[in-house]
This record gives structure tokens, sequence and C-alpha cells, in this order.
């Protein structure tokens, strides 16, 4: 074998655990950007001096979560080079044209307007600043964007052909790239995650603050801001999360069939399992709950389509595989030098199954000699670890729904003036301030080990991807990062709960808790 | 320009975070990842043909990305 797996395992644990470290820190900062924006808006518009006040000080939280996640995301960049050399290679040529520009959107828009937002209360107009405000939003929502049509390429890969002489894949419609469905549909329901991250953020500390009876008049303006965009942005989740999985049951049926453990081809329409312990052994799923129509109607927006079951993706895959055999040979023979006309139409009706033959190096270096039983061994393998896809799945749902319930009640209580009794809401909410980030890392989770076995999906498999490093580079390493991220975790955690704690008093305009009580102490004593 | 004094201990404070957080992201970078195997997200074809066809990277010279066929 060519090959070492605990070195894949290693460097995906890598990737995995700096995705998972920089995505702590982004919903924040494209969630809080919008509210900063919210804020502001009033503040031009009525020219409340509150409002002015809650911009400063939220824009000082985002100005701590933006200087604390800047560049974390560049060590990504780093390990593709070195722990995912053939990755990057292979998709280079694609991979290459967001990534850059999302470098260039990162570093030249977002950076230079969030200097300008700290630093031009006084130099512009309130107008001009609102200006610099929403340049910072869109900058941060545009990174997201590129980084997403990269992803969502990896998801779905087109516009795109593979180049045997270079053996890489190349660019042939950056159109098709810019506007693949799967990247647009994850761009729209990422950043509405990150919203309503944010909004539940902005929502918790308010109600702290409510809870402690300070800085009220602040408190429940900041409350009134985050429910809104919270409630306008967890239905946006919920019904952009509804495309994707519409989206998913087109190009990407093998996460869909893992994600609700649909084991066989039902009749249509297909019935959603709402709980259950999948057993991928057996292939069945114990103590299902079934829901009748839903699935159905998710993945095909139908009631007389059928989702395609597991087993029978399978025997679809074997298929591709023996295509996929057909495209090895007719490539070792090119690269021979064959370039006969026989060989390249071989090459041609096969190439798109390539990355299914390739499964097979797994079982054997001599692919096209494979036997039918490493062709089922490699057909199991396309199919990802169903159980932690549909739990995964099934939990970050189930955190939407909750969230829904907060932000509706939050607003309605709001909207009836009766907030302020309402104190075992404002408690949940303080309480479920990091629960947005546990769905946001889930939700990342099931994007991402549902594509498995590939890097990009159906074309290259991930045991190909990884460069040939000695696990021992790659725990040290590891264990370097993981370090690093903790280091600057804990950073953040400190300034956050510090500048929390202190409140709009940070702001020393001499309006709020802590520097009226001062001023109470001075004059009583 | 004159900040409040609040203002200016958190920029004190990003400035050190963010001063620390280069280092180490240099260091970092330096240590494990300032010899990538690709690099500009490219490699000789011969060693990706290697790693895919698990043949030897002796055979017919090949073009490289960017290279013009003759």
């Amino acid at each position: 074998m060519i090959f070492a797996e605990d070195v894949v395992a290693l460097s995906r644990l890598q990737f995995g655990a700096t995705a998972l470290f920089h995505f702590l820190f982004v919903p924040l900062t494209l969630g809080l950007s919008w509210i900063l924006v919210i804020c502001e808006s009033m503040y031009v518009m009525t020219g409340q001096q509150v409002y002015k006040d809650m911009t400063r000080f939220w824009g000082k939280l985002f100005g701590i979560n933006f200087a604390m996640g800047v560049t974390t995301g560049i060590t990504m960049e780093f390990q593709f080079g070195t722990n995912w050399a053939y990755y990057s290679h292979y998709v280079g040529d694609i991979f290459g044209v967001p990534l850059a520009i999302e470098g260039l959107m990162a570093f030249f828009l977002e950076s230079t307007f969030v200097g300008l937002f700290f630093f031009g209360w006084d130099r512009l107009s309130r107008v001009q600043h609102l200006g610099v405000t929403f340049l910072v939003a869109l900058g941060s929502n545009l990174s997201a964007l590129w980084i997403l049509i990269a992803n969502g390429w990896m998801q779905n890969p087109v516009g795109a052909e593979f180049n045997y002489e270079t053996m890489r894949m190349e660019l042939t419609s950056i159109a098709d790239v810019f506007f693949n469905p799967v990247a647009q549909v994850k761009f729209v329901h990422t950043v509405a995650a990150g919203y309503v991250a944010a909004s539940m953020f902005v929502l918790g500390v308010s109600s702290w603050y409510l809870l402690k009876a300070r800085d009220t008049g602040f408190a429940i303006r900041s409350f009134a801001v985050a429910a809104g965009f919270g409630l306008a942005s967890v239905l946006s989740v919920i019904i952009l999360g509804d495309e994707s999985g519409y989206t998913s049951g087109e190009v990407q049926k093998v996460k869909l069939a893992a994600i609700e453990a649909e084991w066989e081809t039902m009749p249509a329409p297909a019935t959603f399992t709402a709980i259950g312990i999948p057993n991928q052994k057996e292939e069945r799923t114990d103590y299902a709950i079934r829901i009748p129509y839903v699935l159905g109607l998710i993945a095909t927006r139908s009631v007389d389509k059928q989702v395609t079951g597991i087993k029978d993706l399978k025997v679809e895959y074997e298929g591709r595989i023996r295509s996929g055999m057909a495209a090895y040979d007719a490539l070792q023979k090119l690269l021979a030098g064959d370039k006969s006309d026989p060989v390249k139409q071989q090459f041609e009706a096969h190439k798109h199954d390539l990355g299914f033959g390739l499964l097979l190096k797994k079982y054997t270096d001599k692919v096209t000699d494979a036997t039918p039983e490493q062709i089922k061994l490699a057909a199991n393998d396309t199919i990802p670890q169903v159980l932690p896809l549909f739990f995964s799945f099934r939990i970050m749902v189930g955190l939407g729904f909750l969230f829904l319930f907060i932000f509706a009640a939050s607003f309605y209580f709001l909207a009836r003036r009766n907030l302020a009794p309402q104190r075992w809401l404002l408690k949940l909410i303080v309480f479920s301030i990091p629960l947005p980030w546990v769905a946001i890392e889930l939700g990342w989770f099931v994007a991402e080990y549902g594509r498995q076995p590939w890097t990009i999906s159906g074309v290259l498999p991930t045991m190909l991807s990884a460069s040939a490093l000695e696990p021992g580079q790659l725990h040290f390493s590891l264990l370097g990062l993981l370090a690093i991220y903790s280091s600057l975790f804990v950073i953040e955690m400190y300034l956050m709960l510090k500048y929390i704690k202190l409140g709009p008093s940070s702001l020393h305009t001499g309006q709020y808790h802590h520097e009226k009580t001062l001023k109470q102490g001075e004059q009583h004593a | 320009m004159q900040l409040p004094s609040f203002d200016r201990r958190l920029a004190l404070e990003i400035t050190s975070v963010l001063i620390v957080k280069c280092t180490l992201l240099w260091l970092a970078w330096h240590a494990w990842f300032a010899h990538p195997l690709a690099k500009d997200m490219n490699m000789p074809p011969q060693l990706v043909r290697q790693q895919i066809l698990g043949a030897p990277a002796s055979g017919p010279a090949l073009r490289t990305p960017g290279e013009t066929p003759k």
C-alpha cells in the first residue's frame, strides 16, 4: 500500500481541529457585524446616544472576537501544502481562485474598514461611519462566500475536468464554480447560522444585564435588536436548511441517505426517521420512529419521487467502480505513451468515474485486476459512518427549533412589554449562549464527515489526498496547534467576560452602571 | 488621536494579543509548514502520478501545469 491510514487519520484530525477552532470565532464576526449595522442605523435615524453606545459597546466585543479570530484560518492553508499536497495539486487550479479572492476580501476590505470603524468615530460623519460599518459587515460576509464556494466545490465539483497530462482538475467554467447550487445554499445557510449565534450572544448578555437589573435601558434595546434579528435569522436557517436537504437529495444522495439512515429505497413518498439507533453492520435502524411523507417532501419536493436508499446506492456505486477501473486502465495506457484513439475514447467515456476506481487502491495496487470482493469492499467504503451523522444532524435540528422558540418567545414578551417578569426565559437565554456554536459545529461535522470517503466528492478519495508524512510529525504539529488555539480561546474568553462584566460602563460616558455606582459611592463618602 | 482610557487599555490588550498570535503562527509555520510538498498548490505531475497510479515516477515526460504542449 502506498499510503498509511494513520497518517490520513491524523491529517484529518489536524485539519478538523483547526477548522473547528477557527469556526468558533467566525459566526460571531458574521452576525455581530450586521447587528452593529442595525444599532448604528438606529443611531443615524433617531440621533439617540444609547444607539451609538450600543454600536460602540457591541463593536468592542466584535473587535475582540475579530482580533482573536483573524488569521486563525491561515493554518488550514498551511496544511493544504504540507499535509494535503496531492489534494492541493489535484484541485489547485480551481481552489486557488476563491481562496485568493477571499484573501483580498478579508485583508483589504474587511481589515481596512474594521480600522476605520474603531478610529473613525470623530473623523467621519454619522452617515459615513454607518457606511464603514456596513462595509465591515459586507466584507466579513463576502469572505465567507468565497470560502463556501471553495467548500461547495468539494461537495459538488462542477465546472472542471481532469487533465491526465497535468494530473489535476482544471477549470472549465468559473461561472459554474461560482454559481454551484451547493455553494449558494451552504453560504446562505452558514451565514444565517452565524447571525443566529451573534443574536443569541447579544440576547444572552442583555438578558444577564436585565437579570442583574443594571443598564436596563441599554439592555432592553439591545435585547430588542437581537430578538428581531435572531427571529428572522433562525427562520432563515430552518428554511435554508430545508433547501440544503433538497440540494443534497439532488447531488449528494449518499450523504442524505446516511443522515437519514435510509437503508432501503422506500416507495414514494419516503418516510422520515425522527429517531432510532442506526446499525450499520446489519444495515437497519433499530427502534425507529418514522414520520410519513416528510423525507420525500424534503428531498424531492414531491410525493411521487423516490429517495434512493443506501443499499441501492452501493449497487449503483459498484457499477461506477467498474467504470472507474476502465478509466484507470485507459489512464495507465495514456501515461505509458499509448495515445491511440480507442484509448482516448475509453478514457473520455469513463473519466467521470476515475475517482470511484481509485477507491480500490485501499485494497489492491492493481486496480484493473480488482476482484468482485474488492469491488464490494470499495463500494461499502462509499457510505460514511451513519450513526454519528444521524445523531449530529438531529441534535443540530433540535437546537434550531429550541432557538426558534427562544427568539419567538423573546419577541412575543418584548412586544407585549412583559419581558421583565419572565425570569425563566432570561435565564434560559443566558444558559443557551453556547448552544448556537454547538449546532454550528455539528452542522459543519455533518457537511464534512458526510462527504467521506472523499475530499472531492466522487473525484478524489481522502486516502489519496494526504501527503506521506511521519505520524510523529503530525502528532507534534497537532499538539502544537491545539496549544496555540486553546490559548487564543482562553484569551478570548477572558477579554470577552471582562468587557461583558464592565458592560457599557467600559465606554466611559459616565451614564452606566459601574460609573454611576462609583459616583454614588463618592457622594456618600 | 486621544482615546478614552478604557479604549486605550483594550487597544493595548488587543495589540499585545495580535503580536503574540502572529509570533506563534509564524513559529508554527516555521516549525511544521515551511517546506510544503505542494508549493503554490502545485507538484511535479510525476509525483502525483506515482501516488494515484502507484507506478514508478519514470516514464514519458509529462507537461507541468502552465507548460504549453509541444
